[in-house]
């Protein structure tokens, strides 16, 4: 697997220009015989997203170096595309892999071989299968049972015979080698796409920007078309989002002492976008349904009301604005009153594209209420207003309850 | 003229001309003081007054006066420990919980007493070195009636806040609170400046209160965009309480539409040590 490998296999540094010293460090192989490498987007983010301040240089097993030439990104499935610039292998037929085809699809149990140059020690192989896509992943996966390190990102992972099936891309830290790989078929597109492209010089952010936008629909869209999983509380159904791609976790707590109980269900996806500033692209929830029956009303509402102010709405991507909000008690059709404040920010590179976050507390007793909270990140301004309508809406009164409410 | 006669029997006498300016100060110690005035042309007037005390009193009655208004000074801070005392208790017993063992309200009541003690004693002290005149019972009387005004004043702020959606007014407590620490701390002074320089002595607090508020605004502006302290008000009491109508979802997210411009506008600005932004897009 090695010796078919070594002269098509790279390791990518990251430096910051006129410095030796690496900013980043990853991997990458050869696809075509005129020097076009597939990397990871993340890998070379630094690059893609400031041009006159990074450069990317490429070293063989063989120890030739030289300098790349971006050529295309796909910031939503995180690979791109590159091109010996200067050096040794420049001008000169390159060694390169295959992709496996389309037709001949992965079995899981499959062994396959990472290569790559984990955490920058030498390039190595590393021997796992194959375990079917990654479940409730948003943007697809595979699954690989084996042990991706950091600095094997952007190298291959071959089938038995030594063809590209996916791209080392990321593991899971809290696990044993539990890692994931982009399907080979997306860094493909993004090599017939962009082929003959010009090396790119400035900074790409209008394409994220545009890359994240038709993400975003999709993602909106398919969140709206899935049916909430109704949970209840004190007569009121609380809407969680459906199992499709977000995994929710819950736990019953008494706080503090048994008068003030609380249940609280975290909602969120596990994939993202990575944009070289943040990861966007993602919704989460949370609720936590409380009752303090045993407090009184006075009681209660002051560890209501402490509850609803422990909340922050400030976006993690710098830069963006400072969030503006909206706050009014609000009702829909067919649910109790609640208090909503909803926060919006707008990110400053990621143009018409915002988070949001929907902060709601029902009302509908004195001694018990649900406080929910909607975010999501990377979106337009439409979709932020749709998906959060699209939440307040889903608290509806329980069929149970429904005869003895306002 | 005018005669002080504070509880620690000194006799300040401050001789106070046709134009209100003070022309000279006297002070007497003793434990009884008989104030006998003559004068041989008219018109003239004598008036002699605890400081504490606003009513012109007979001269003659000053000792009797001092004791039975030590007596009423005390009363008067005394109703007004008790008030706060109450008002502490009240607040303590919502942050207990029915099942964790009684809420010492004794302690907090102690701590409560310490503090505003501390607080009066300082400024006392400082009466004493400037004016003479420590006046300790005045200036506690003068932080336990702000700490009630300011406790009532910011309930009632947080319940219309939320009976009649005035979210604003929840929104507002550290402005409210630098408000009356200006209110307090002008009230403290005009006991230990002389009254003659009350005047600007009202002036320079109102104007200091005001750019503290101003930089307060301005910093939440910095800050978080917007002049009040919090982005939302978090106020929520019983249902029963609330008068107003709910906003129908509908028009929530039609009116925050409008939004859009001001967040697009923002986006837009580079500020100071932001990049500008370079990009590939059209």
């Amino acid at each position: 697997m090695w010796s078919n490998a070594r002269t098509r296999l790279l390791r990518i540094r990251i430096v910051p220009i006129g410095q030796t010293s690496q900013a980043s460090v990853g991997s990458g192989f050869f696809v075509s015989d005129d020097g076009l490498l597939i990397s990871n987007f993340h890998v070379i983010s630094l690059v893609a997203l400031k041009p006159d301040r990074y450069q990317a240089l490429y070293e063989t097993p063989a120890g030739e170096k030289g300098e790349l030439s971006l050529l295309g990104i796909d910031a939503v499935n995180d690979v791109a595309l590159l091109r010996i610039k200067n050096g040794p292998l420049s001008g000169k037929p390159t060694d390169h892999l295959d992709f496996r085809p389309a037709n001949n699809a992965l079995n899981r149990g499959e062994r396959l071989f990472s290569l790559g140059n984990p955490l920058d020690v030498g390039f190595a192989v590393v021997e796992g299968t194959y375990n079917g896509l990654v479940e409730r992943s948003f943007t697809p996966r595979l699954f690989f049972s084996g042990a991706i390190n950091g600095g094997m990102s952007g190298g291959p992972a071959l089938d038995a015979q030594g063809v590209v099936a996916g791209i080392n891309v990321a593991k899971r830290r809290d696990g044993e080698q539990v890692s994931f790989l982009v399907p080979a078929e997306h860094a493909q597109k993004l090599l017939a796409a962009n082929r003959l492209a010009a090396p790119l010089t400035a900074p790409l952010y209008g394409t994220i920007t545009t890359q994240l936008k038709e993400y975003q629909q999709h993602l909106t869209d398919r969140f709206m078309r899935a049916n909430w999983k109704l949970q209840t509380h004190e007569g009121v159904s609380i809407p969680i989002p459906s199992d499709d791609f977000m995994r929710c976790w819950g736990r019953r707590e008494e706080m503090e002492s048994k008068a003030f109980q609380f249940a609280r269900t975290d909602c969120r996806m596990d994939s993202s976008v990575y944009t070289g500033e943040g990861n966007l692209g993602t919704i989460s929830t949370v609720y936590e349904s409380y009752n303090g029956s045993k407090l009184g009303a006075t009681r209660f509402m002051n560890r209501y009301s402490k509850s609803f102010e422990n909340e922050h709405f400030f976006s993690r991507i710098r830069p963006s604005t400072k969030p503006l909000c909206k706050q009014q008690s609000i009702q829909n059709l067919e649910g109790p009153r609640m208090e909503a404040v909803m926060c919006l920010s707008a990110y400053k590179r990621f143009k018409d594209l915002y988070s949001v976050s929907m902060l709601v507390a029902t009302q509908e007793a004195a001694t018990h209420g649900t406080q929910a909270r909607f975010n999501a990140t990377g979106v337009s301004f439409d979709n932020a207003l749709r998906l959060s309508q699209h939440f307040v809406d889903g608290f509806t009164w329980s069929a149970s309850a429904s005869g003895g409410k306002p | 003229m005018t005669a002080h006669a504070s509880t620690a029997n000194t006799l300040t006498i401050e001789y106070v001309g046709e134009d209100g300016q003070t022309q000279r100060v006297e002070q007497l110690h003793g434990s009884q003081f008989t104030l006998r005035v003559s004068h041989e042309a008219a018109p003239f007037q004598t008036t002699a007054r605890s400081s504490s005390a606003t009513a012109a009193v007979h001269p003659a009655t000053l000792s009797s006066q001092s004791g039975a208004q030590g007596f009423s000074t005390w009363l008067g801070v005394l109703i007004l420990f008790c008030t706060y005392a109450l008002l502490s208790a009240l607040d303590v017993w919502i942050e207990y919980n029915p099942d964790n063992t009684t809420p010492n309200y004794v302690v907090s009541a102690l701590g409560v007493t310490a503090a505003f003690a501390l607080w009066a004693a300082i400024w006392a002290l400082f009466g004493k070195i400037i004016a003479k005149q420590a006046l300790y019972w005045q200036h506690l009387s003068i932080v336990l009636i702000v700490g009630i005004v300011l406790t009532f004043l910011m309930t009632g702020m947080h319940l219309l806040s939320f009976s009649l959606s005035w979210r604003t007014l929840g929104r507002i407590d550290n402005l409210t609170s630098l408000a009356a620490l200006g209110f307090l701390v002008w009230a403290h002074l005009q006991l230990i400046v002389p009254r003659t320089r009350s005047h600007h002595l009202r002036w320079s607090v109102l104007a200091l209160t005001v750019l503290s508020i101003t930089l307060l605004m301005w910093t939440n502006q910095r800050r978080q965009g917007t002049m009040q302290d919090t982005l939302h008000s978090p106020h929520l009491y019983h249902p029963a309480l609330q008068l107003t109508h709910a906003q129908a979802s509908n028009d929530f997210f039609t009116q925050a539409r409008a939004l859009e411009a001001p967040l697009k506008a923002e986006a837009a600005e580079v500020e100071p040590g932001e990049d500008a932004i370079d990009s590939d897009d059209d």
